[in-house]
C-alpha cells in the first residue's frame, strides 16, 4: 500500500475527499492510510517549522490523526467542506499547546522557543540558499510567520487559511504580500553582510 | 475557482517576488520530504492502537461484528422484561398461607402468647432482690454477674 508522502497529490475535487472521509468514518483502513499519505508529511513540515524537533513534529502528527481519527469516526466532524482548515486547526491547537508548555518549563517567552534548527547543508540536505530562507522565516513575526508556514509548508489555500484564522482573505494576502518583501529584505541584508565580511 | 482567485490576487502587484515564492515553495517541499520515511507506517499505527483499538467500540459502522445491534439490544430487554415478569408469576403461585393476611393473623396470636406468658410471669415471678442488690453492689455488669444471674434463674426454676 502506498502512503503517499510526497508522492500524494493534493485532492483538487472536493467530492473526492468527501468520498474519502464517509470510507474512512466507516473504519476503512485504505481510506485512513489515503488521508495519512495525503496530509501527515504537510503537517509534520509545519510542526517540524513551528517547533524545531523532528520527534516532536512526529509526535504532533500522530498525536492529530488519532484525535482526527476518533471524531471522524465518532461523528464529531460535522464541518463538511471545510476539512482542510478542520485538520489544520487542530494542528495549530496542538503545536500551541506544545508552546505553552514548553513556555511553563522555561519560563522563557522568547524567540528561543520557536527557534528553528539549522542544519549544516550537506550533499542530501537542504542547500544554502534555502537554510537561510529557512532561518529569515524563522525571524519573521509571529503573524508573518504563520501565514508562511501555512501556505507554504502546509499546502493550504488562501481560502483555507482564512477558514483557519478567521481572518478575511485579503487581509492574509496582504500579510503574506508583507512577509514575502520582508523575506526579500533580511536575505538581502544577510548576502550584503557576508559580502562585506560583516556580522549579520 | 480558489486557486484562480488566490493567483490573480497574488498576480495584483506587479513587484511580488516570485522567486521568492517558488524559493519558499522549494523550502516546504524539502520540510516535507525530511520527514521520517517511517511517518506514515507511525502515524496508521498509532490510529490503529489508539483510536481504534483502544476505545470504546462505536455505535455504527461495518466491520466489527460484536457491537450490538438494535435487534439484539430489542431482543435482549424483552428476554429481560419476560424473566423479570415470570419471577413474579411464580411468586404469586406460591402457598395462599403465606400471604398477608395469613401473617398478620399469626402476628396477632403472637401478641396475644406474648400477653397471657407475661401475665403469667407477673402471677409467679420469682424473687430477685437479693440478686438485684449484689447487682448494684458491683460497679458494672461483667461475665461473672450475668453467669451469677444465670445460675440464680436455673435455681429458681429448678425450685
Amino acid at each position: 500500500m502506498d502512503l503517499g508522502g510526497e508522492h500524494a497529490e493534493p485532492i483538487s475535487q472536493p467530492q473526492e475527499l468527501t468520498d474519502l472521509l464517509a470510507r474512512a468514518a466507516d473504519g476503512e483502513n485504505d481510506a485512513w492510510r489515503a488521508l495519512i499519505g495525503l496530509y501527515s508529511r504537510r503537517i509534520f513540515a509545519l510542526c517540524r517549522s513551528r517547533l524545531g524537533s523532528v520527534e516532536l513534529a512526529e509526535e504532533i502528527t500522530q498525536s492529530v490523526f488519532v484525535t482526527v481519527a476518533r471524531k471522524v469516526t465518532e461523528g464529531g466532524y460535522n464541518e463538511s467542506g471545510r476539512f482542510e482548515a478542520w485538520l489544520f486547526r487542530v494542528v495549530m491547537n496542538r503545536i500551541r499547546d506544545e508552546i505553552r508548555r514548553r513556555n511553563r518549563i522555561t519560563g522563557d517567552r522568547g524567540a528561543a522557543v520557536e527557534a528553528i534548527v539549522l542544519p549544516t547543508p550537506g550533499r542530501n540536505g537542504p542547500s544554502e540558499e534555502l537554510l537561510a530562507l529557512r532561518g529569515a522565516v524563522g525571524e519573521l513575526p509571529a503573524a508573518d510567520r504563520e501565514i508562511i508556514e501555512l501556505r507554504h509548508h502546509a499546502q493550504l489555500s488562501f481560502r483555507d487559511i482564512a477558514d483557519l484564522t478567521g481572518e478575511p482573505i485579503g487581509t492574509l494576502l496582504a500579510r503574506h504580500h508583507r512577509a514575502l518583501r520582508k523575506l526579500r529584505t533580511m536575505l538581502e541584508a544577510r548576502s550584503i553582510g557576508s559580502e562585506t565580511g560583516r556580522p549579520e | 475557482v480558489n486557486e484562480h482567485i488566490e493567483g490573480h490576487l497574488e498576480g495584483q502587484d506587479g513587484s511580488l517576488d516570485r522567486s521568492m515564492l517558488f524559493q519558499l515553495d522549494q523550502l516546504g517541499q524539502h520540510e516535507r520530504a525530511a520527514a521520517p520515511c517511517h511517518l506514515e507506517a507511525s502515524v496508521f499505527d498509532a490510529v490503529n492502537t489508539e483510536a481504534f483499538e483502544a476505545a470504546p467500540a462505536p455505535l455504527a459502522g461495518p466491520g466489527h461484528w460484536y457491537r450490538p445491534s438494535g435487534l439484539l439490544v430489542a431482543a435482549a430487554s424483552v428476554v429481560l422484561v419476560a424473566g423479570i415478569s415470570s419471577v413474579f408469576w411464580m411468586s404469586s403461585l406460591r402457598s395462599p398461607g403465606q400471604g398477608p393476611e395469613i401473617a398478620s393473623e399469626n402476628a396477632v396470636a403472637d401478641v396475644e402468647e406474648f400477653i397471657a406468658t407475661v401475665a403469667w410471669l407477673g402471677e409467679s415471678l420469682p424473687d430477685f432482690s437479693a440478686l438485684n442488690l449484689a447487682a448494684d453492689r458491683l460497679p458494672r455488669l461483667d461475665d461473672d454477674v450475668w453467669s451469677d444471674a444465670e445460675n440464680v434463674l436455673l435455681d429458681e426454676e429448678s425450685n
